[in-house]
């Protein structure tokens, strides 16, 4: 344990683009579930500030133009943003899992082919407009979790498919024979077989989620598909177009929510690439050699 | 044929840290003949043909020797050669068998096509009725129907591709064949069939053929000479009979030795020890901890290539002495 | 191969299947209920029409919407409708039926999308693959950094962003539509010009994401494939190495390729109609937009249908253009 804590760090110093993705993500989080609850007023509520005001010291990313507080609205949307991702990542893993097993375990018998199937039509089916229409069902009932809920009857699709492809792969690893064989019990062969290969994949995964759950909220929002009491990305560029924000020149109200995503976006991403080169038994195996060699070298 | 002097080629995996696969090795290719070169694995047999072929990609380098041809009159150091001028004397001078030919093939290629990129020497875009028949004789010389031309490789055996590939090899006509463990994990009889198709070449063609394997009963087959590596050096050179009947070395004796004689009783006896590493080889004489017969001396110098009898070559204190 | 095609065809099918088996959930699920909208319509129109179209009208909204029969016979009916395409009649353009203006608003969407992909897919290949095979060089790593962070911007984000740039802050781009309005449309050299005018954006929106994707996987596999043996055994022969790049490494990389590309069809289609509805584009996109904004439930569901039936057409084409280049799959093994 201590030792992959040591390991986070030296990676972290290693590697530019893990470190921005951990500091972005820091400091969006702490803007969203830290800053947020500070927020003097409900940032939802119209009139509550001037309207259009640019920029400014008091209003440091501006008002809207029907009195919301940007920088207030952008952190509730952060966290409101990122909930949803959590929830979508959490459900679409659920899912996914159960599908992934089944299909994967039971290859060759018929559950398994049918299990196969269904995932492979849930990954060409085009979610958006799937989305769309389960959205616009349920219209008035859109909150947070339900949306997240939406967006995972699609979300799983992928990595049930590649999990499904990790379990076909370790079924076949001769170590893994050599274990059964050898006696081990099936719990034991789980944890120190499949285990280190589906960590990591499951960490990154996440993340994966997570990022595409951030896109396609934004997409539901520029339909209008989104929660309509909660400030979400979505949400303030839907009522930024309406208001036609861009035609009136007014940049920082939909330009936030605009820079607010990809940095939500590339954090994620950055660090996910980053879990995954960490958690990576064969990069793990380079570093090995490294190590070796350092100890050779020491010897000579 | 070929003349390797004092080759050495290291692989550089730290800053100051190279394993030494070849160290200073020099050995001839006769013209015409079968030369064998035998050792375990890791002696550094592959890491010299690839030095022979030109084949240096980090992080192997060559830190001196020289590699030269004689052909036509001419002589060659392809060390010394550029990208653009070893690519000329690819496959025209000499041709690779390489190890484990199973995926050598491009597997969305038809073979005809295969054939043709191997044959178009520069200028020469369209083949010829001539060059096709060509083609299918070569086919036909390895034992294969020639409507195997228009598969691909995915449709054909494992053995099928190796003779593929040894058809692939002397297409273009070269000086020089290397072949790099061709028989390994092949059946013995497939493995049988290439043997005697590499002696039919030499002797139909005068094709200079270097056999890389560390298969003793492979050398014994078709070599008429062979070289024995053993850590990055060359310790005993002669004709494959001189070797066979009288070995000098303790090490090409324990190779021998290993070899199952029908009719033989005895256990066999197993060397002592491993392979040293490269990275850090033992001084002197590499073999001297694993040898029954070292004295102080070989402990402490290595011992030079001399020639001991016409035509054999021993890298050994002890020669003769025991 | 036989047995390819059957499978693929299969496979189809299956989707087909359950993509269709999901709407009709979710039409006895929802809460909306159409067939109370288009009375509360009629009753406002009911000098306009005949009786016999509201009866029809009404019949194929029982049989996509209704509850009165047993489940399965409603599920027939269900199919029934959407394979002859009546979807019945579009509430904000009442009453003009769905699949009309579906069908005219397809053309646009087709086209966006078509020629948005087919260039995304050649220009993203062949620049992975030429990063690929010179992997070491500075240009490779940065093209890979370069569109590994285009290939995570969300199309609306990317749809927006070009837009702020070019239509307003450089106006060189016109703000909406899909061909210039003060003309009529009939086929001139101006005409087309304009349709490229209008569509360059958005198009280019697609394009960039989609490249960005393209490039990173190919650039990949490219690597991968280089150090195949076959590769290498090609460089042996001293084959020149333009004929490497070209038959040995793009051949054997484009493969996966075009299965990866049949899976993400899907969802370069939900970024076309995104941005279409952000351009104000007059595709599929666009319609959806107006069916939200209106509470035209029936639209929505037609686009979703349309766009199911246009994936796995894609998809399918696709699954037939793949044994024309993979001689593996045409030849059995």
């Amino acid at each position: 344990m201590m030792r992959r804590i040591l390991r986070f760090f030296r990676y972290l110093r290693i590697s530019k683009s893990f470190s921005y993705g951990v500091i972005t993500l820091v400091i969006l989080l702490i803007l969203g579930y830290v800053v947020a609850p500070f927020a003097p007023y409900d940032p939802m509520r119209w009139g509550k500030v001037p309207r259009d005001r640019p920029p400014s010291l008091k209003y440091p990313l501006g008002t809207t133009t029907v009195g919301q507080d940007v920088f207030w609205l952008a952190t509730y949307a952060i966290r409101n943003s990122f909930t949803l991702s959590i929830l979508t990542g959490f459900f679409s893993m659920l899912i996914a899992s159960f599908m992934g097993f089944i299909s994967g375990y039971l290859n060759e018998k018929v559950t398994g082919k049918l299990t196969n199937l269904i995932i492979d039509s849930f990954s060409v089916i085009p979610g958006l407009p799937y989305i769309m229409v389960l959205a616009f069902s349920f219209k008035e009932y859109l909150n947070i979790p339900l949306i997240a809920l939406f967006l995972s009857t699609i979300g799983w699709a992928w990595p049930s498919k590649q999990l499904r492809s990790i379990i076909l792969e370790i079924r076949e690893k001769t170590h893994v024979y050599t274990a059964r064989a050898s006696g081990f019990s099936l719990f034991t062969i789980f944890w120190s077989e499949f285990l280190p290969y589906v960590l990591p994949w499951i960490a990154t995964t996440v993340l994966n989620l997570m990022t595409w759950a951030i896109g396609m909220e934004t997409a539901l929002g520029v339909f209008g598909l989104s929660s309509m009491e909660k400030a979400t990305i979505g949400t303030t560029i839907y009522w930024a177009m309406n208001y036609q924000a861009l035609l009136r020149g007014k940049w920082w109200w939909i330009g936030t929510p605009i820079v607010t995503v990809i940095l939500m976006i590339t954090s994620l991403y950055y660090i996910s690439i980053g879990l995954g080169e960490m958690l990576n038994p064969r990069s793990r195996l380079a570093q090995l050699r490294r190590e070796r060699i350092q100890w050779l070298k020491s010897e000579m | 044929m070929v003349e390797i002097r004092n080759v050495k080629a290291y692989y550089k995996i730290g800053a100051d840290l190279f394993v030494k696969a070849v160290d200073g090795v020099s050995v001839s290719f006769e013209t015409g003949k079968i030369t064998g070169i035998a050792g375990e694995s890791g002696c550094g047999k592959s890491t010299l043909l690839k030095v022979c072929i030109g084949w240096i990609k980090p992080p192997l380098s060559v830190l001196a020797g020289e590699v030269i041809y004689k052909f036509d009159g001419e002589r060659v150091n392809i060390l010394d050669l550029d990208e653009d001028s070893l690519q000329r004397y690819r496959w025209n001078l000499f041709a690779v068998v390489p190890q484990a030919a199973m995926n050598s093939l491009n597997p969305v290629r038809k073979l005809k096509k295969i054939f043709e990129e191997t044959m178009r020497k520069f200028g020469i875009k369209k083949l010829t009725k001539e060059d096709e028949k060509t083609v299918e004789k070569v086919i036909s010389d390895v034992g294969l129907p020639k409507e195997v031309l228009n598969m691909y490789p995915p449709q054909l055996s494992g053995g099928m591709k190796q003779r593929i590939i040894m058809a692939l090899a002397i297409i273009a006509k070269p000086k020089v064949i290397f072949c790099d463990e061709p028989t390994t994990g092949l059946d013995l009889v497939t493995q049988k069939g290439i043997l005697l198709f590499l002696r039919e070449i030499k002797e139909k063609y005068g094709i200079t053929i270097v056999l890389i394997s560390h298969d003793m009963g492979v050398h014994a087959q078709i070599t008429d000479n062979l070289a024995i590596m053993y850590a990055g050096k060359l310790i005993e050179y002669a004709s494959t009979k001189e070797i066979f009947r009288n070995p000098l070395h303790p090490y090409t004796k324990a190779l021998i030795n290993s070899l199952p004689t029908i009719g033989e009783k005895e256990q066999k006896e197993k060397l002592p020890g491993a392979p040293p590493p490269l990275l850090n080889p033992p001084s002197g004489c590499r073999f001297h901890p694993r040898c029954m017969q070292s004295a102080d001396i070989c402990r402490k110098e290595v011992p030079e290539l001399k020639e001991v009898k016409p035509g054999h070559y021993v890298a050994c204190h002890r020669v003769g002495e025991v | 191969m036989k047995r390819y095609i059957i499978e693929r065809l299969i496979s189809v099918f299956f989707t087909f299947l359950i993509g269709t088996l999901i709407l009709f959930l979710v039409t006895r699920l929802s809460p909306i209920d159409p067939i109370d909208t288009i009375v509360g319509k009629l009753a406002m129109m009911s000098t306009t029409i005949s009786q016999e179209q509201f009866e029809s009208m009404k019949k194929t909204l029982m049989s996509i919407y209704g509850l009165d029969k047993p489940l399965l016979v409603q599920y027939f009916s269900f199919m029934k409708s959407l394979v002859m395409g009546d979807l019945g009649p579009s509430f904000s353009f009442f009453p003009t039926p769905v699949s009309e203006l579906i069908f005219r608003a397809m053309p646009w969407t087709v086209g966006l999308l078509t020629t948005s992909i087919i260039i995304a897919w050649l220009a993203g290949n062949l620049i992975g693959a030429i990063a690929g095979f010179f992997e070491q060089k500075k240009f490779s790593k940065f093209l890979e950094g370069f569109f590994l962070v285009l290939s995570l911007v969300p199309y609306p984000v990317l749809a927006l962003t070009l837009m702020i740039l070019f239509v307003f802050t450089f106006p060189i781009f016109p703000y909406f539509g899909g061909a210039p309005s003060s003309m009529i449309s009939h086929i001139s050299f101006k005409y087309i010009l304009g349709i490229i005018k209008h569509a360059f954006l958005p198009s280019l929106s697609l394009i960039l994401v989609y490249m960005g994707a393209s490039v990173v996987t190919m650039r990949a596999l490219t690597i991968s494939v280089k150090t195949e043996d076959f590769t290498e055994y090609a460089f042996l022969r001293g084959l020149p190495k333009r004929h490497i790049l070209w038959h040995y490494v793009f051949r054997n990389s484009m493969l996966p390729q075009i299965t990866g590309l049949t899976l993400s069809i899907g969802q370069v289609f939900g970024g076309a109609l995104i941005t279409e509805s952000i351009f104000s584009y007059p595709g599929l996109g666009q319609l959806s937009y107006y069916a939200i904004v209106n509470g035209d439930y029936n639209l929505l569901m037609g686009v979703a249908f349309f766009s199911l039936v246009g994936i796995c057409i894609a998809v399918l084409l696709l699954d037939f253009i793949y044994p024309l280049v993979d001689p593996r799959v045409r030849v059995g093994e």
